[in-house]
């Protein structure tokens, strides 16, 4: 029995060495939230849906605030995930408080907002607790500031793709920005890709409906947020039919943040009506990429920064 | 709970740990250990079904004790009869009330009179095609003298339930596994290190072999009509290597994991791919429930110890039975004919028992001949498969029409590593095939076995795909 429990115990340590090892180095490569676990307690964070963690390049905020002079306490971090998984709602807020360091004082905090950030699916009741999003990460995380982060891979193992190590379409970087590598830019692909986009999001329109357990979630998360730092509301720039099909599920939308940003003295950057909507360039309709992501993040630093002048 | 789950990969050491640490002195404790262990792995899929499995395994503890103690022969027949009814009455139940109801009504309105009928939401218990043949075959052995009926409640519903291959077998008889439950394990180097090894190689043909494989089938067989006549060819080709990765996976983690406990399950799959003719390949494929129809229906038919119709009677039979074994759809009846369609003609000319022996046993190479068998065999099954795998008998007929109509020339969007893995399988069960497993390399030099796990866990890393189950468990 010594010598089996010997020659397991040495193959499990050297599959585990290596594991370990490609976690280390290629995590952004193999899963499209991993790194967001591994990086220590936020003291900054951009907080979303996709639009956010492909659009906001926590990098270009941190070197632009850094320059300024201003003393917000860095690094930004990244914690935006998709809209399956980080609508606004109790689930979502208890992981933000998880990943907040809680000595932060002078914080500084994006909220990246949609109409589908607050709803709820058809078939899940939120005034019993039900949330469609409750399994999937990050919500099924404990430990959300540990490297390497064994948790996550436990949980989550079916989300992983190893083989990306050697070819990714997706790098997810250390400080939670998601890059989207090879993009075809012609107009084919990029039609093709917003097609199924706007299927999608014409989808939403039948099954999400408007939930005021959400909206509750988000004011109180605004109290949290505001006792460590500034809060931000921003609106992506997309695509104006994209915007229409949003305006008409939600045509109060606007009009409902502009009031909670009032109501709380935060500031509220609507970048769906700026003049250079059109510079922020992205690949299906919604999701920036990386060129107009720089804009955007630098705009986006440019507003925060003179907000407080 | 599945095999190729992270909650498996934390259960099995765990239960493994457990078991030789705390039971190693008890017979009694191991048994209860592992009636425990497999009851709790079986409720991690519905607890509800706890219940059936208990029921079915305490009717035939009593029927077999019932069956022995009886001095007629007209007693134990009833007693044996009872038995037939209540496993297969289960089996029919869950597995098949609505095809024969909805069969009914298509027939009642074939004719000209209107029925209608609201098929019933029955949940077909994962494993019930399992576990009620290895009931049976216990009572019916009881019946037979081949075995004496067990003293111990603990011990045979232990043997019913064990649970590496209490979900998609193999089928063990009671004459091999309720014995081994009769005397005391004590833990064997050797068996337990070939079981983990035989593990690994199931692991690597379910998640890098089938479920790499099955996003090209799956695309195939959405909508044949929408695919060009290379891609269903490859598509059905790629079916082959997705069923037997899945099936023969899961029965290598099975035998592998039971092997941990002290136990030997009977070998499954004794790679069917290298057969020569459709004989062989049931011989080597499934064998567990190949032997199970052979012991159990077709020798008491008579099997080919009768007059020629008999024996092509018996030969559909055993086809068609076992087509419908595996589901509640012609689709699976119309496989089974064509398998015997195909078998006929090797059995009338007496040439159905001419590959006994593995191919090539005495060189590494086949012949030309040899080579060509198989190949012919591989392709014709795979053909036969389509019926396996497509919705209904048309949509099987429309996928081998397209094939033939030879439309569109691309082979579509070929994954070069489905390829690539296929044909690692092929040649390391080829260099092992007189082994009882792909993977029993144990008396090789210790780089070969230790470069192998490496490899093969280092592959399963990178090309390995999560699934959340096994083809055979809607069986």
């Amino acid at each position: 029995m010594k010598k089996y429990i010997k020659k397991v115990s040495l193959f499990l340590f050297v599959c585990f060495v290596i594991l370990t090892a490609i976690l280390l180095k290629y995590g952004g490569n193999i899963d499209h939230f991993y790194n967001k676990f591994t990086t220590p307690k936020a003291k900054s964070m951009i907080l979303g849906d996709s639009r956010a963690m492909q659009g906001i390049q926590p990098e270009i905020l941190n070197k632009a605030i850094k320059s300024s002079g201003k003393d917000y306490e860095l690094p930004v971090y990244n914690y935006a995930f998709t809209i399956a998984q980080t609508p606004m709602g109790p689930p979502y807020r208890k992981s933000i408080l998880r990943k907040l360091d809680k000595e932060s004082k002078n914080g500084v905090y994006i909220l990246s907002l949609t109409p589908w950030m607050f709803c709820s699916g058809d078939d899940y009741n939120d005034d019993l607790g039900e949330f469609r999003e409750q399994d999937q990460p990050p919500h099924n995380m404990l430990y959300v500031d540990v490297n390497p982060n064994y948790e996550y891979i436990l949980r989550n193992l079916n989300l992983f793709s190893f083989r990306h190590v050697f070819k990714t379409n997706y790098l997810l970087h250390k400080d939670g920005w998601m890059e989207r590598k090879k993009l075809s830019k012609d107009e084919f692909s990029f039609n093709s890709r917003k097609k199924v986009q706007k299927d999608m999001i014409v989808d939403f329109l039948d099954y999400y409906k408007l939930s005021n357990v959400r909206k509750q979630s988000f004011y109180d998360l605004i109290k949290d947020l505001k006792e460590h730092g500034d809060v931000f509301f921003v609106r992506s720039p997309i695509d104006l039919d994209i915007l229409e099909i949003e305006n008409k599920f939600y045509p109060e939308f606007d009009n409902f943040i502009d009031s909670v940003a009032i109501s709380n003295g935060i500031k509220y950057f609507n970048f769906t009506r700026h003049p250079k909507l059109k510079e922020f360039s992205n690949y299906d309709g919604h999701h920036i990429d990386k060129k107009g992501g720089e804009l955007f993040t630098k705009a986006l630093a440019d507003s925060i920064l003179s907000a407080n002048q | 709970m599945i095999f190729n789950s992270v909650i498996f990969l934390i259960f099995l050491p765990i239960v493994f740990s457990i078991y030789w640490l705390l039971s190693k002195k008890s017979l009694k404790i191991q048994n209860t250990y592992l009636l425990i262990i497999s009851y709790f792995f079986y409720g991690c899929w519905d607890w509800r079904f706890l219940f059936l499995i208990a029921a079915s395994s305490l009717i035939d503890f009593w029927v077999a004790k019932k069956i022995k103690a009886s001095q007629k022969k007209n007693t134990k027949k009833v007693f044996v009869g009872i038995s037939l009814v209540m496993n297969i009455g289960l089996l029919g139940f869950f597995k098949y009330f609505n095809f024969f109801a909805d069969s009914l009504v298509d027939l009642f309105n074939l004719v000209g009179f209107h029925a209608d009928y609201t098929t019933l939401h029955i949940i077909l218990p994962v494993g019930i095609s399992f576990y009620t043949f290895q009931t049976l075959s216990y009572t019916i052995d009881v019946y037979r003298d081949k075995i004496e009926p067990s003293n111990s409640i603990v011990q045979f519903f232990a043997y019913v339930s064990f649970f590496p291959q209490l979900v998609a077998g193999p089928i063990e008889r009671a004459t091999n596994l309720l014995p081994q439950f009769q005397k005391k394990r004590t833990f064997e180097y050797d068996k337990a290190a070939d079981g983990m090894r035989q593990m690994l190689w199931g692991f690597f043909k379910k998640v890098v072999v089938a479920d790499n494989c099955a996003v090209f089938v799956d695309q195939a067989f959405a909508d044949p009509s929408m695919s060009s006549s290379g891609e269903l060819f490859v598509g059905m080709i790629f079916f082959a290597f997705q069923l037997y990765g899945d099936f023969s996976g899961y029965s290598d983690i099975a035998i592998g994991s039971a092997r941990l406990f002290g136990f030997d399950l009977k070998q499954n799959f004794a790679f069917p791919y290298f057969a020569r003719d459709i004989a062989e390949f049931y011989r080597r494929w499934h064998m567990s429930l190949t032997n199970w129809f052979k012991d159990y229906v077709y020798f008491p038919l008579g099997g080919s110890r009768v007059g020629l119709n008999k024996k092509i009677r018996n030969v559909f039979i055993i086809y068609l039975i076992s087509g419908f074994w595996h589901g509640a759809n012609w689709t699976f009846i119309f496989w089974g004919f064509l398998n015997a369609l195909y078998y006929v003609p090797l059995m009338l000319s007496k040439r159905n028992r001419r590959n006994l022996e593995i191919v090539a046993a005495n060189s590494f190479l086949p012949s030309f001949r040899q080579g060509y068998a198989i190949f012919e065999t591989f392709i014709v099954t795979c053909f036969i498969r389509v019926f396996f795998r497509a919705d209904s008998i048309e949509d099987a007929f429309l996928y081998i029409k397209r094939i033939f109509s030879f439309q569109g020339n691309t082979w579509g969007n070929l994954d070069k590593i489905s390829i690539a893995v296929i044909i690692i399988l092929l040649v390391v069960e080829w260099i092992n095939r007189k082994e009882q497993h792909g993977l029993a390399i144990g008396n090789r030099p210790v780089y070969i076995r230790w470069g192998s796990y490496m490899t093969l866990f280092l592959i399963i890393l990178f090309f390995g795909k999560s699934s959340t189950s096994f083809i055979y468990f809607q069986f």
